[in-house]
């Protein structure tokens, strides 16, 4: 595994999350609601402004997240801020987000993140 | 005025001419209008300076209001968002509770169900003083049914029953599962005759229950056993006279409707 790489386990309420930086992937898939999403969250949004700034490669994220409670939903939209600032200088940055098709809620709120993303964006059913 | 002089120059020259206190008038016409062009001049200058001074003020706030309301909407869309998996949560919940009470095949209430409804007419019936009856009822030869056209056919009764109940009950009654092929329904504030007017539709709605199986035609009927709560009593009590009352039925033939004794 590279140093670069991150691999934080999920838990009952934090999702797991795994950070490629040779294949320029981060996954996160779960249900998300820490007591220390700041703290839980710093390394991720230190692999990604590390990514951002030091590769110049395409940027892909995973994303099959269920429940966020507030803050989640806060240090997502850091992280679409940090994209959308990334996109708008040229990079190549795509985003998938994967619901389960028994829940089409969770579609409707990828969708609500969608709404402030000029990057490309895709919502997929899966069967998980 | 030929030669440009500083600021510095003109206001020496002027002071050198106060401290002589000169009357050459040649002289003192080329300080005053040294000191005139100089006052014109720096006025214009600070003119100036306050309007770039005001710009840059005005410049300041313009950022700050913008960065206001883009803190505003974040923070509204934040919430929503918020909102919106509090609200995902908040039907998950329901559904929970659905599936915990109630009976996935009939979608009946299920015993859990019940044993709460039961409980809760108890304490109403303290208070009102007006008590309820119970009907239980069981399906006539059910393991017949299944044994001999298989269990897809068995739910397929149960669920015909269910629905019969259903049609035949006030909407304040409550129709549950209460076992097998046993069924239990609740009649808030119910006397001898509300009673019995209903259990007389219910058997005559089961009787009237055909399902077709291949060529056979499958025709049900069921024993009751009713009962009626007595003030102060716990329920068991009543389910147990209700029971009793349809073992009596079961026993003496099937296909009828026992009163408690």
């Amino acid at each position: 595994m590279h140093t670069k790489d991150l691999n934080i386990p999920g838990t009952q309420s934090s999702p797991h999350v795994q950070a490629d930086w040779d294949g320029g992937v981060l996954c996160m898939s779960g249900d998300s609601y820490p007591e220390n999403s700041f703290e839980l969250f710093e390394p991720m949004l230190n692999w990604l402004t590390d990514y951002v700034e030091h590769s110049q490669e395409p940027l892909r994220l995973e994303l099959s997240l269920r429940y966020l409670n507030t803050s989640s939903v806060k240090v997502m939209m850091d992280v679409f801020d940090l994209l959308e600032v990334a996109y708008k200088t040229g990079r190549r940055i795509e985003l998938i987000w994967f619901y389960d098709t028994r829940n089409h809620r969770v579609a409707e709120l990828a969708g609500e993140f969608k709404e402030d993303c000029s990057f490309p964006f895709d919502i997929h059913p899966k069967i998980f | 005025m030929n030669r440009r002089l500083s600021p510095r120059q003109i206001l020496q020259r002027a002071e050198g001419l106060l401290v002589e206190h000169s009357t050459d008038a040649a002289s003192l016409y080329v300080a005053l209008s040294n000191m005139v062009q100089l006052y014109r001049d720096q006025c214009e200058r600070l003119e100036r300076v306050s309007q770039v001074a005001d710009g840059y003020q005005a410049a300041v706030r313009d950022d700050a209001k913008m960065k206001i309301q883009s803190h505003k909407r974040r923070m509204e869309r934040l919430a929503h968002i918020s909102d919106g998996y509090h609200d995902l949560v908040h039907e998950l919940n329901l559904s929970l509770s659905t599936a915990v009470m109630e009976d996935p095949l009939t979608g009946l209430a299920n015993r859990r169900r019940i044993d709460v409804a039961l409980s809760e007419e108890v304490s109403r019936a303290r208070r009102t003083g007006r008590a309820f009856s119970l009907i239980l009822l069981d399906i006539d030869h059910f393991k017949y049914v299944n044994d001999t056209y298989g269990h897809p056919t068995g739910d397929l009764v149960l669920k015909e029953v269910a629905s019969a109940l259903i049609q035949c009950v006030r909407d304040y009654d409550i129709c549950s599962r209460w076992g097998g092929e046993e069924f239990l329904v609740l009649l808030p504030e119910s006397s001898l005759d509300d009673t019995r007017i209903i259990v007389d539709r219910i058997q005559a709605a089961i009787r009237a229950i055909e399902i077709s199986h291949g060529q056979a035609t499958i025709r049900i009927t069921a024993s009751f056993g009713v009962a009626f709560h007595v003030l102060g009593e716990d329920h068991p009590d009543t389910l147990l006279r209700a029971d009793q009352a349809l073992m009596e039925g079961k026993s003496s033939g099937r296909n009828c409707i026992v009163f408690q004794s």
